[in-house]
């Protein structure tokens, strides 16, 4: 059978119904801990408790599967370790999300006890236009760049941010990217000017750009997709969406790769078929 | 989420993946849709993020005798005019000047910017050591005498490939084919990880359908589910028969 | 040009000099094009609303799904301007937010999501070991595909090991060339706007 002639909406079918089926279907995986999640990990844990750790939630509706579940996961791991968050956009749709989380996260703290008070242990800044001109100008003065938060508040009158003027006095800078202004306009506008420590987590589409960045030390750690988001909620002993989805993506890779051999294997057949017909000729 | 809002997102996530069988007038519908509020809520934020923060309220304040170091705004809104000037034809020569800025801004900001991040620490990231007491010969990852030379000869093999200035004879040549060979595994890769990323994503909505198919949302993911396979039955027929 | 050529040097001798008065001047500029980006912005929605006008004019192509469209776009922006008027904001709780939710928020998942089909296809139809180099992209992506799920480790410990191998030396390296490449070009490029070679305001009238 021509591969041509494959009417590609039964390949679309055995996609959809590998990840309908495997979802209810509970794998119990192990996960190999990369070093760039431990990095990332590790980063997050050094911080003391009542440093402020700057936050830009770069990210859409379209990468919201992949970086909200990390997202969620490095909120918590912050709150509960009592460092105090900005949290910024340069994306648009970045606050909303940000609010989402932080509800979110702030009501499962406070079933366990842990009672966090926006404007004295979080504030969301809102959404920046500007791209690199908005980070080179957050690098130099973040009250400047934002005179009131996502609700219309003058930044002054926020408690956490009295001693917070630009970003030297942040104890730690994080971009969760989904693309350009993302990471790399922080790295270039922030980290590499003001050598602040810097993690990231990135879309999976992204990810194998910020190896060269790592091994340079800019960035300390990063999470890589809906895997590096398992594997740190795995690390912080807090299963979410991250780790629901590993079985499933694992045994659509499998089917992914079983689609490349077919398809290898018939070419291979048609390259034969064509040589022996050109040999009888 | 309230049990509203759950039929929207069911319906309209259904109706974008109706694509994937036959373009519809469904997934017309919410493809325009997207569009639509997309640029709506652009249009918002761009006010409520930048516009009434660092111009309204400045001018606001200086209008009001409350500070006088906002007077300076009142050029970002003349500016601010002359750009939106680029709508009207006659005028539009006009709105050169607020782009000018904008381009000189970027253009200055990102030469400096790609200089040292992306260039100078970069290049340094690249010098590594291949002798050395404590260095072991392999490993699978971090620094090793191998990783580190194959390291420096990808990274020379890859720029020599993309110089086009001079032809590309031997030795050039072969060292341009070792680079197209690194380049190829940057592209696997980035390959394996966009199936990742895209597969993460199609977890993300099924995840969220499933979420809405219980009582509590009124079997939202159900029966929109069969409302789209009946109307794509009915639509079928109609099809064939006109 | 000159206006290109001023920013550009004042941006420059900022990043290098600690003068006030030329902090004071760059940053004042920098507000001004933060505010520009905004208006830059607002100005590509209110090009669409003027296109798709057009388009339900004279019935062009999907006129009646351009109705959609426009509607749509002016439905979110009077929703958004009467909440900032009645609450101040767009956030939390009010109706902008919640049409954000409800509408943006799955139309722009799915749209990413469906790719995940068009990716299997792919790797059907197209994805083929042609030649060598072929070949070594399609082993490398295969490797890294496995090496980096749970499942890649359970079937065999050396899978994750080559994904990371691969990972950290030849993708490294040759996304390394691949940054100092473009980093040289958008140095060169910005170079030739500063100094007027390149005037690429000047187009598009």
């Amino acid at each position: 059978m021509m591969v041509k002639e494959f009417d590609r909406r039964w390949i679309f079918l055995s996609i959809g119904l590998v990840v309908l089926i495997f979802l209810r279907v509970p794998l119990k995986l192990k996960y190999k801990l990369s070093p760039q999640t431990l990095g990332f990990y590790k980063a997050v844990e050094s911080l003391p408790a009542g440093s402020v750790f700057f936050l830009s939630v770069d990210y859409g509706p379209g990468s919201e599967a992949e970086l909200r579940p990390m997202h969620e996961a490095l909120v918590y791991q912050l709150m509960k370790r009592n460092v105090k968050i900005i949290s910024i956009a340069v994306f648009d749709t970045g606050p909303p999300l940000a609010d989402m989380v932080f509800k979110k996260v702030t009501a499962d703290l406070a079933r366990e006890g842990i009672h966090k008070e926006y404007g004295k242990d979080y504030v969301n800044l809102g959404y920046k236009t500007g791209m690199d001109v908005a980070m080179a100008k957050i690098g130099a003065s973040i009250v400047e760049t934002y005179p009131t938060d996502n609700f219309g508040t003058p930044v002054e009158k926020l408690p956490m941010m009295k001693d917070v003027k630009n970003i030297k006095q942040v104890a730690m800078l994080c971009s969760l990217s989904a693309g350009s202004p993302g990471v790399r306009e922080w790295l270039q506008q922030v980290q590499s000017r003001y050598k602040v420590r810097m993690v990231t987590g990135v879309t999976a589409v992204m990810t194998p750009d910020l190896y060269s960045f790592m091994q340079t030390g800019q960035i300390e750690g990063f999470l890589g997709g809906l895997v590096g988001a398992a594997e740190y909620e795995n690390l912080l002993g807090r299963p979410g969406s991250g780790m629901a989805g590993m079985g499933v993506q694992s045994i659509a890779h499998m089917l992914i790769v079983g689609f490349i051999f077919i398809g290898n294997v018939l070419y291979i057949m048609s390259i034969i078929k064509a040589k022996r017909a050109k040999a009888k000729v | 989420m309230d049990v509203l809002g759950a039929w929207i997102t069911v319906f309209l996530t259904l109706a974008i993946f109706s694509f994937l069988y036959r373009d519809n007038p469904i997934y017309k519908f919410a493809e325009h849709l997207f569009v639509g509020v997309s640029a709506g809520y652009g249009f918002i934020q761009a006010i409520t993020g930048t516009l009434i923060p660092n111009l309204i309220l400045p001018l606001k304040q200086s209008f009001n005798g409350v500070s006088n170091c906002s007077w300076a705004r009142l050029g970002a809104l003349i500016l601010a005019i002359l750009l939106l000037l680029r709508l009207v034809e006659k005028v539009a020569w006009l709105s050169r000047l607020p782009l000018a800025l904008i381009i000189g801004m970027f253009a200055a900001l990102r030469l400096l910017g790609r200089a040292q991040s992306d260039l100078i620490l970069q290049v340094n990231g690249t010098m590594l050591p291949i002798t050395g007491r404590n260095l072991s010969w392999l490993a699978w990852s971090g620094v090793s005498v191998l990783n580190n030379a194959l390291l420096m000869v990808g990274v020379l093999s890859v720029l020599i490939y993309f110089f086009f200035s001079v032809e590309h004879k031997t030795p050039l040549k072969q060292i341009a084919l070792v680079g197209t060979f690194f380049l190829m595994v940057t592209f696997g890769s980035s390959f394996g990880f966009t199936v990742l990323g895209r597969i993460s994503l199609l977890i993300g909505r099924v995840q969220t359908l499933y979420r809405f198919s219980g009582r509590e949302y009124g079997y939202a993911s159900v029966i929109c589910g069969l409302c789209f396979i009946i109307w794509f039955v009915m639509w079928e027929i109609l099809r064939k028969k006109l | 040009m000159f206006i290109t050529i001023i920013i550009g040097i004042l941006v420059i001798l900022k990043f290098f000099l600690n003068v006030p008065e030329v902090k004071g001047v760059a940053d004042e500029v920098e507000q001004w094009c933060l505010i520009l980006m905004a208006v830059a912005g607002i100005l590509g929605v209110l090009n669409i609303l003027r296109v798709n006008l057009h388009i339900v004019r004279r019935r062009g192509n999907d006129w009646r799904y351009k109705i959609v469209l426009i509607v749509s776009m002016l439905m979110m922006i009077l929703v958004g301007i009467i909440n900032i008027v009645q609450r101040g904001d767009v956030s939390i709780g009010s109706e902008f937010y919640y049409l954000f939710i409800n509408i943006v928020m799955p139309l722009g998942a799915t749209m990413y999501a469906l790719l995940a089909f068009y990716i299997a296809s792919a790797a059907f139809r197209a994805f083929r070991a042609r030649n060598v180099r072929a070949s070594l992209l399609l082993i490398s992506g295969t490797l890294v595909m496995i090496g980096r799920v749970p499942l890649g480790a359970a079937i065999s410990s050396i899978f994750p090991r080559i994904a990371e191998w691969l990972m950290t030396v030849p993708n490294a390296a040759g996304q390394r060339g691949l940054i100092i490449g473009a980093a040289m070009g958008v140095i060169v490029t910005g170079l030739r706007i500063l100094v007027g070679i390149e005037r690429p305001y000047l187009k598009g009238d």
